[in-house]
C-alpha cells in the first residue's frame, strides 16, 4: 500500500518532466505526447538558434563563477560564524540568510536600482553580483552544518602536532569538509543556473539560458524548448550522478 | 634520541613551572592565580569538579588558551607566548581527535610530516606502533577502531614526536569500565617507561590517585591543595579536599574550646573529641564540620561513643558490610564495617566512636 502510494507520488512529481521529454520528440509543432511517430526535428532546430548557444555559455559561465566565488566567500563566512564569537556575528548570519526571505522580484528590482545608482554598466559583473547574493545563503547554510559536525579539536590537535594554523586548515579541515563543499557547489551551481525572476531585471542584450527560453516561447510555440529542456535535464542528471558517484551524495547533503 | 632508547640514561625530562596563572573568559575567571611545579618525569593529576578550571589550565599549557597573567615555563624557558605548533607539547584529547580522513599510520606520521622530520623506512612510526601494541592497526581507518584502540593511536601520534610534556584530558572517560581499570595502569606504566613529564586532567579522584605521583585539587579556578595521594587523603587542608579525595562522612559539632593548633569538638550527645585544626582557631561555641573517614569510625552496639545513630539499612558486600545510618549529628552516613556477628540490625540504635587518624575538623 505504502509502496503504491509512494510510486504514485513519484509519478506525479515526474509527470511534467516526462511530458516535456515526450513532447521533444514530437513530429508536430504542438506540445503533447507524440502518438503518431517520433522525430528529432526540434533537436535540430535547437542548433539553428544562436540565442540558446550564447545563453548556455553565459549561464554556465555565470553559474560557474558564482559557484566558485560564492563557495569561497560562503565557506569563509560559515567558518567565522561557527568557530568564532564576535560582535556582529548575528548580523552576518542575518545578512547572509536575508535573500532567502526576500521575494526574488524585489531582489531583482532593488539590484537594478542599486546598480543604476552605482553606474555599474557591465552586465556580466552585475549578474555575477546578483547571483552571488542568490547562492550565498545556500552555501553558508550547507557549510555551517558541515563545520558544526567537524570537531574543532581536530585543528587544535594538528597544531599541537606541529602544523601552523593555516596548514591545519589545509591538511585537516579542508579534506574533511570537501564533501560538504562539493554539495554546496552543486547546490550553488543549480540555483544560479536556474535563476530567472531576479536575473530578468538585469539582462540587457545578452540573455541567460532560462531567459532565452522565455524569450523564445513568447513568440514561438513549438517543442524546441522541450528538446532543450530534455537536454538540460540529462545534463543536470549527469552532474548529480557523477558527484554522487565520486563523493557519495548521501554524505554531501544531510 | 628515539623512543627505543627512551629509558636509557641521557634522556632528560622537562620541568614544568606554572606560576601565578590567570585565565579569564570575559567576566569569568576560569583559572585564578594558580602556581605549581611538575618535576621532570613526574605524573601530575589536576582534579576537581567540572568548571573548576582544570581543563582551561591544561589547554593553556598546550597553548590553546592564552593566559591573561602569570607565566608557564619548561625548564626555565617561558613558553606562554609560544604558538601551539612550536611548543612541542603532546596532548591526547578527551575524544582523541583522530583525523578521520587518514589511516592510523598517516595519523601517526602527520606530526613528523609537519615538522619536516624524515622517517626512513617508517622506523619511528613502527617503533611507536610497537610501543603501544597497535602494529596490526597501521592501515585501519579511525572509525573502525574501538575506543581503547583510538586512545592508543592518539598516544602514538603524540609520542612519536617525543614531546616535552604529555597532556591527557580525561583520558579514561570515553572507555568502558573494564577497560578503564586496565588502561589507568597501562597509561601510568607508559608514561614512566617513556620517562615523560605528564599532566592528567580528570574529574575522577580514584583515577587521579591511581595514576598520578601527585594530585592538584582545584575548585572555582583556585588550587585547593597539592600533594601525594596519601597526603591529600590523610591530611586534607580543606573540607572540600577531604570530601573530594576519598569517601567521607559528615557530622556537625560545636567548638567547646580551642588551644594551640587544636579544637575540642562537642557533639550533640555531649561527648567531646580533641582534633587538630589548621588555620585561625574558631571561637568557643562556633559550629564545626567534623569529617571522618569510614575507617576512623567504629560502630558500638552499646557503651559510650561520640554520636548516637540508628541503622536504616545494612548491605553485605563480601569483604565488608555497609551500614546506612541516620545520626543526630549529620547527614545520613554510610560506613563500611568488617563483617561481625555483633553488628546492629536495621532499626537498632548504636553508638559511633571516632578516632584519629582520619577525623578532621573544619570551621562550618
Amino acid at each position: 500500500m505504502i509502496r503504491a502510494v509512494s510510486l504514485l507520488v513519484i509519478l506525479f512529481l515526474a509527470a511534467p518532466n516526462l511530458l516535456i521529454i515526450a513532447s521533444s520528440f514530437s513530429t508536430t509543432s504542438s506540445f503533447g505526447i507524440p502518438w503518431d511517430g517520433l522525430s528529432l526535428q526540434w533537436y535540430a532546430n535547437l542548433f539553428t538558434r544562436s540565442t540558446f548557444g550564447s545563453g548556455l555559455l553565459l549561464s554556465v559561465g555565470l553559474a560557474g563563477l558564482a559557484t566558485l566565488i560564492g563557495t569561497a566567500i560562503g565557506t569563509a563566512a560559515a567558518f567565522a560564524v561557527v568557530r568564532y564569537r564576535f560582535p556582529g556575528r548575528g548580523l552576518i548570519n542575518a545578512l547572509v540568510m536575508g535573500p532567502l526571505i526576500v521575494p526574488e522580484v524585489v531582489m531583482g528590482l532593488s539590484f537594478l536600482i542599486m546598480l543604476n545608482a552605482m553606474l555599474l554598466g557591465i552586465t556580466i559583473v552585475n549578474l555575477l553580483l546578483l547571483h552571488l547574493v542568490i547562492v550565498l545563503p545556500f552555501v553558508v547554510r550547507v557549510m555551517i552544518g558541515n563545520l558544526q559536525r567537524t570537531d574543532p579539536d581536530l585543528e587544535a590537535a594538528a597544531q599541537l602536532l606541529g602544523a601552523t594554523p593555516a596548514r591545519a586548515v589545509v591538511h585537516v579541515t579542508l579534506p574533511i569538509i570537501a564533501r560538504g563543499m562539493t554539495g554546496a557547489m552543486l547546490l550553488a551551481f543549480v540555483m544560479s543556473f536556474h535563476n530567472f525572476t531576479a536575473t530578468l531585471f538585469l539582462v540587457s542584450s545578452e540573455a541567460t539560458l532560462p531567459i532565452a527560453i522565455y524569450q523564445y516561447v513568447r513568440t514561438e510555440s513549438d517543442p524546441t524548448v522541450a528538446a532543450l529542456s530534455s537536454l538540460l535535464m540529462v545534463g543536470m542528471l549527469g552532474i548529480v550522478l557523477l558527484t554522487s558517484r565520486l563523493m557519495g551524495l548521501d554524505k554531501v547533503v544531510r | 634520541m628515539t623512543l627505543a632508547n627512551a629509558t636509557e640514561p641521557g634522556r632528560v625530562a622537562t620541568h614544568v613551572d606554572i606560576s601565578d596563572v590567570v585565565l579569564r573568559y570575559g567576566d569569568i575567571t576560569a583559572v585564578d592565580r594558580v602556581s605549581f611545579e611538575v618535576r621532570p618525569g613526574e605524573i601530575m593529576a589536576l582534579v576537581g569538579p567540572s568548571g573548576c578550571g582544570k581543563t582551561s589550565l591544561l589547554k593553556s599549557i598546550a597553548g590553546l588558551e592564552p593566559i591573561d597573567f602569570g607565566h608557564i615555563s619548561f625548564d626555565g624557558n617561558r613558553i606562554d607566548a609560544v604558538a601551539p605548533h612550536r611548543r612541542n607539547v603532546g596532548m591526547v584529547f578527551q575524544n582523541y581527535a583522530l583525523f578521520p580522513h587518514k589511516r592510523v599510520r598517516e595519523n601517526i606520521a602527520f606530526g613528523l610530516r609537519m615538522h619536516g622530520i624524515a622517517d626512513p623506512g617508517g622506523k619511528r612510526v613502527a617503533d611507536v606502533l610497537k610501543l603501544l601494541h597497535i602494529g596490526h592497526l597501521a592501515e585501519v581507518w579511525p572509525d573502525q577502531l574501538s575506543g581503547g584502540q583510538q586512545q592508543r593511536v592518539a598516544l602514538a601520534r603524540t609520542l612519536v614526536l617525543e614531546p616535552k610534556v604529555l597532556l591527557l584530558d580525561e583520558p579514561l572517560s570515553a572507555l568502558d569500565r573494564q577497560l578503564r581499570d586496565d588502561m589507568r595502569t597501562e597509561l601510568r606504566m607508559l608514561a614512566k617507561t617513556v620517562g615523560i613529564t605528564t599532566i592528567i586532567v580528570t574529574h575522577d579522584q580514584d583515577e587521579a590517585m591511581a595514576m598520578a605521583d601527585r594530585v592538584a585539587v582545584m575548585r572555582h579556578g583556585k588550587l585547593e591543595q597539592i600533594g601525594r595521594p596519601e597526603d591529600l587523603y590523610n591530611a586534607p587542608e580543606t573540607a572540600f579536599v577531604a570530601g573530594f579525595v576519598g569517601r567521607i562522612n559528615h557530622f556537625r559539632a560545636v567548638c567547646a574550646g580551642a588551644e594551640d593548633e587544636g579544637v575540642t569538638a562537642r557533639f550533640p550527645s555531649g561527648a567531646e573529641l580533641h582534633l587538630p585544626f589548621k588555620g585561625t582557631l574558631p571561637a568557643k561555641g562556633a559550629a564545626l564540620d567534623i569529617l571522618a573517614r569510614s575507617e576512623a569510625i567504629s560502630v558500638l552496639a552499646e557503651g559510650k561513643g561520640h554520636i548516637t545513630a540508628t541503622v536504616r539499612d545494612s548491605h553485605f558486600m563480601g569483604s565488608f558490610v555497609e551500614l546506612l545510618l541516620d545520626t543526630e549529628a549529620g547527614d545520613p552516613t554510610r560506613i563500611a564495617c568488617r563483617p561481625a556477628d555483633d553488628l546492629p540490625e536495621p532499626g537498632q540504635s548504636c553508638q559511633l566512636h571516632l578516632a584519629s587518624p582520619g577525623v578532621f575538623a573544619f570551621a562550618a
